[in-house]
């Protein structure tokens, strides 16, 4: 059984008298890598600081490590925030910065010493620690924000949209650090972020937050293919979510219906006849005709974008109520710009918004 | 081309000629050999010799420095909270508080003097340095708030965030994190202070009390009589005092300022 490290139980928070955050509870687990996803202003920061106690809960309870720290001072919680912009201290040397936290706590100096040598050494910053925040670059500043959380040796690391101020090359270099410290260390590392990139390649579990409530918590790889909810489904990749209805169940199959009379055959769930499904088509799963095949969607390339590895096509398709679906191939010589084309999905590809599925 | 040039040089040179030539005149005279302002005889530093003897006015100028020193202490301390709490805090009525703080920097010295003595009149409060300091606090703290929050912005509520993170107080994160950020702001907040209290005539003239000069009142009174040298020397070296304090400041606003631009 794996050990809950923090928990939120029905947590609420109000501003004013909007409610940002609607009963969540979440356990977050021991040495897990979590990420907090969802656009901006959907309440994943706040989320975070009532973690670290800088937002009081307006109701509902917050355990750190067994204990209920609902009504505790940040200064006393036992986890520590990399702030979005650093928060360094910019009139104190890296060394000082990093030594804040323990002298703060009153940590004898020989071991402090000893832990911020290790602190810094981790984060690869050694031979700065005479210089000023304002002296180094964005990536060190983040290292130095990095070491003055970690030095502190709690068991919780609160990361608010920590890479958000780098640019994509660093950014990169830093998740694949980040991650790795993050083992190196055991500890549990909570991340809040928008960038859906960042979450996939980073997290252990992502929970998607969408105004004030999650969506949902999973793997990474289980909520790109598995989504609950149409939010997660578009908010997660690219996506193309069309209605579909059960014309009937045969045995192991049925048979859903799509756009104006295309029917497909998938595996029987349970469904009914008659049912109303809401079906999600990732753009790589489609497959290319040039004729009609069986199970086939006609339609016409609107848009046809060479992107070197693949190709980023728009296909109107539908009649009555005519759609643009998203389609990625790789292979460019299939088709060409305002062609006719018949696409087909895999049957086990086709994916049912908010269907149970099992762990893969 | 030529032209303007030269036009423009000409014209800076008037300007500071302008701002300046008193201040030099001033200077010169202090160290002048005649009883007279106006001719320039010998060097002497009889002036400031003769200074040291004159208690009226070594006694006005003390009183002066206290008043200075006293006020600029209480009034930065009190500016410099103020400033942090109007920054930090919501609360009702924060707008009209921020705006009524400009009113004591606008308005007519000679009317806050009035309303001051008035003040102090109906509450039979005895004139004298007493009455002075208090004004003297109360045109300051404006002033020292305004300084102070000019260093104020979102990044250093942020930067307080990351102390209480760490395990600071409030009390320690006011001494270790903020003070700090906000200092050059002080200690431009607490020259200015010093240097308007330094140099009060006006309001110093409606609350001051019998037997309670400062040195610009007693300047101010021996226009009538005639200014004698030694005061030209006095003034001289106030003047070194306030040169020294504000290139003091400057400097280490400058250096605080550098190191911050350094992160671009």
């Amino acid at each position: 059984m794996k050990n809950v490290i923090v928990r939120l139980d029905n947590v609420s928070k109000k501003f004013d008298d909007k409610t940002i955050i609607k009963n969540v509870s979440l356990d977050i687990y021991e040495g897990e890598f979590i990420t907090l996803l969802g656009p901006s202003g959907c309440g994943k920061t706040t989320i975070l600081r009532m973690i670290s106690g800088l937002e009081r809960v307006t109701s509902g309870d917050v355990y750190i490590d067994g204990e209920n720290v609902t009504n505790v001072e940040p200064t006393d919680r036992p986890v520590n925030t990399i702030f979005q912009n650093f928060a360094l201290f910019p009139f104190m040397t890296v060394w000082d910065n990093v030594n804040f936290g323990l002298k703060m706590k009153k940590v004898p100096k020989e071991e402090a010493e000893k832990r911020i040598k290790k602190a810094i050494k981790l984060v690869k910053l050694e031979g700065f620690e005479h210089r000023y925040p304002p002296q180094l670059s964005g990536g060190q500043q983040q290292r130095v924000a990095i070491a003055r959380g970690i030095v502190m040796n709690h068991k919780v690391l609160l990361l608010d949209e920590s890479l958000c101020s780098l640019d994509l090359k660093l950014k990169r270099e830093m998740q694949i650090e980040l991650k790795k410290l993050q083992k190196q260390l055991g500890m549990t590392f909570i991340y809040v972020t928008h960038d859906q990139d960042e979450a996939l390649t980073m997290s252990d579990r992502i929970a998607i937050i969408n105004k004030g409530v999650i969506e949902q918590l999973d793997s990474p790889m289980a909520i790109y293919r598995h989504p609950k909810t149409t939010f997660v489904a578009d908010f997660i990749g690219e996506s193309n979510i069309l209605n579909g209805t059960i014309g009937g169940v045969v045995g192991e199959n049925a048979f859903l219906n799509i756009l104006d009379n295309i029917t497909l055959t998938i595996k029987n769930n349970h469904y009914k006849k008659d049912q109303i499904l809401k079906v999600l088509f990732r753009p790589e799963t489609f497959e290319i005709h040039n004729k009609e095949v069986k199970d086939s969607i006609p339609g016409l390339v609107k848009d046809y974008i060479y992107d070197g590895q693949f190709s980023k096509l728009e296909v109107l398709v539908g009649k009555k109520e005519p759609i643009t679906l998203k389609v990625t191939i790789t292979d460019a010589d299939l088709c060409k710009k305002d062609d006719t084309v018949f696409l087909t999905v895999p049957e086990e590809k086709i994916v049912i918004i908010g269907e149970e599925y099992e762990e893969e | 081309m030529n032209k303007n040039k030269l036009f423009r040089n000409l014209f800076i040179i008037l300007v500071y000629i302008f701002l300046f030539l008193p201040i030099i005149i001033l200077i010169l005279y202090s160290f002048n050999d005649s009883k007279m302002n106006i001719i320039f005889t010998h060097f002497t530093l009889r002036w400031y010799q003769e200074l040291i003897h004159n208690q009226e006015l070594l006694n006005a100028f003390s009183n002066t420095l206290i008043i200075a020193i006293t006020s600029t202490a209480i009034s930065t301390v009190i500016g410099t909270i103020s400033a942090v709490g109007l920054f930090k805090y919501k609360f009702p009525g924060k707008n009209l508080i921020n705006g009524l703080i400009y009113i004591p920097i606008v308005i007519p010295e000679i009317v806050l003097g009035i309303s001051l003595l008035s003040v102090y009149t109906l509450s039979k409060l005895e004139l004298g340095i007493g009455t002075i300091l208090l004004s003297h606090i109360a045109f300051s703290i404006p002033y020292v708030i305004t300084s102070v929050r000019s260093t104020l912005n979102p990044m250093t509520s942020q930067i307080e965030e990351a102390a209480y993170d760490l395990g600071a107080s409030k009390l320690k994160t006011f001494w270790y994190v903020t003070l700090p950020m906000i200092f050059p702001g002080v200690v431009s907040g607490a020259a200015l202070a010093f240097t308007l209290s330094l140099d009060d005539v006006v309001i110093s003239y409606f609350t001051a009390g019998p037997g309670s000069n400062t040195l610009p009142l007693k300047i101010y009174s021996m226009i009538k009589t005639g200014i004698t040298p030694d005061v030209n020397a006095l003034s001289s070296i106030i003047l070194l005092i306030t040169i020294v304090v504000l290139t003091v400041a400057t400097i280490y606003q400058t250096k605080t300022i550098q190191k911050r631009e350094m992160a671009k």
